[in-house]
């Protein structure tokens, strides 16, 4: 897509800014990604050398209840309204 | 990595990628004079709403974008799906949404101010981006820039 400045960040999905409750890195992030305004031109695609990788195994943890129940669609599909705004 | 993880990594890796010809490509005002806005794809909203929502009135076609004041932390995030885990954003909106840090930043001079809303897509959009392009992405643009916002800050999710 070429966005003008982007800097990828290797983190499990969900975690853009990398650590919770960890000010300082996410300080860190966003100093990387502003430093992307000074290139004279683009687009600029850029690494951050820090990276976290998932422990294997770690089972996922869902703050929010699943979706109501519908029932007036079919049963494959009762909870389906939410399962789109994944992607 | 996660399997889950991984799993979500290979199918967006199948997913067609709209391609632009040129890149918008625009140089800003010194850091230290830019007012900031974070535009995010988490579905954040006011806290309660998403479950009315849900609830009554969610539609696959609805591609509609949220105003988030900049002193609004009480948020939900929109997605639903178990495709990633969310307990970062349980345990801190900054992970996802680094509104304070922001603050944070133009507190210390770093950057010049920090606008007065922020704005939260979900990741449902038609094929082609078309209302993101057409229709939601410059209307969201266009309340930035009354706001008179130099840099805006993309967190996906």
């Amino acid at each position: 897509m070429h966005p003008p400045r982007a800097l990828y960040v290797e983190y499990p999905l969900g975690l853009p800014l990398g650590k919770p409750r960890d000010a300082m890195f996410q300080h860190r992030v966003l100093e990387a990604a502003f430093a992307l305004l000074e290139q004279p031109t683009g687009p600029v695609l850029v690494d951050f050398p820090e990276t976290i990788q998932s422990k294997g195994g770690e089972p996922l943890a869902c703050a929010l209840p699943p979706p109501p129940l519908r029932p007036e669609l079919a049963p494959g599909h009762r909870r389906s309204t939410g399962a789109a705004r994944c992607i | 990595m996660h399997d889950n993880d991984q799993a979500m990594r290979d199918f967006a890796a199948t997913l067609a990628v709209p391609e632009f010809e040129d890149t918008a490509f625009t140089t800003p005002p010194a850091l230290r004079e830019a007012r900031v806005a974070i535009v995010t794809s988490a579905a954040l909203s006011s806290s309660g709403w998403i479950s009315q929502w849900q609830a009554e009135k969610w539609d696959f076609a609805d591609f509609h974008f949220e105003t988030l004041p900049h002193d609004v932390r009480d948020l939900e995030l929109g997605h639903v799906s178990p495709n990633f885990d969310r307990a970062g954003f349980a345990a801190d909106l900054n992970v996802v949404y680094p509104v304070d840090r922001l603050q944070e930043l133009a507190d210390q001079g770093v950057i010049g101010s920090v606008a007065a809303s922020h704005y939260s897509f979900a990741g449902n959009q038609p094929e082609g981006l078309s209302a993101l392009r057409l229709d939601t992405g410059p209307a969201c643009a266009k309340k930035m820039l009354e706001d008179g916002v130099d840099v805006v800050l993309l967190t996906p999710v």
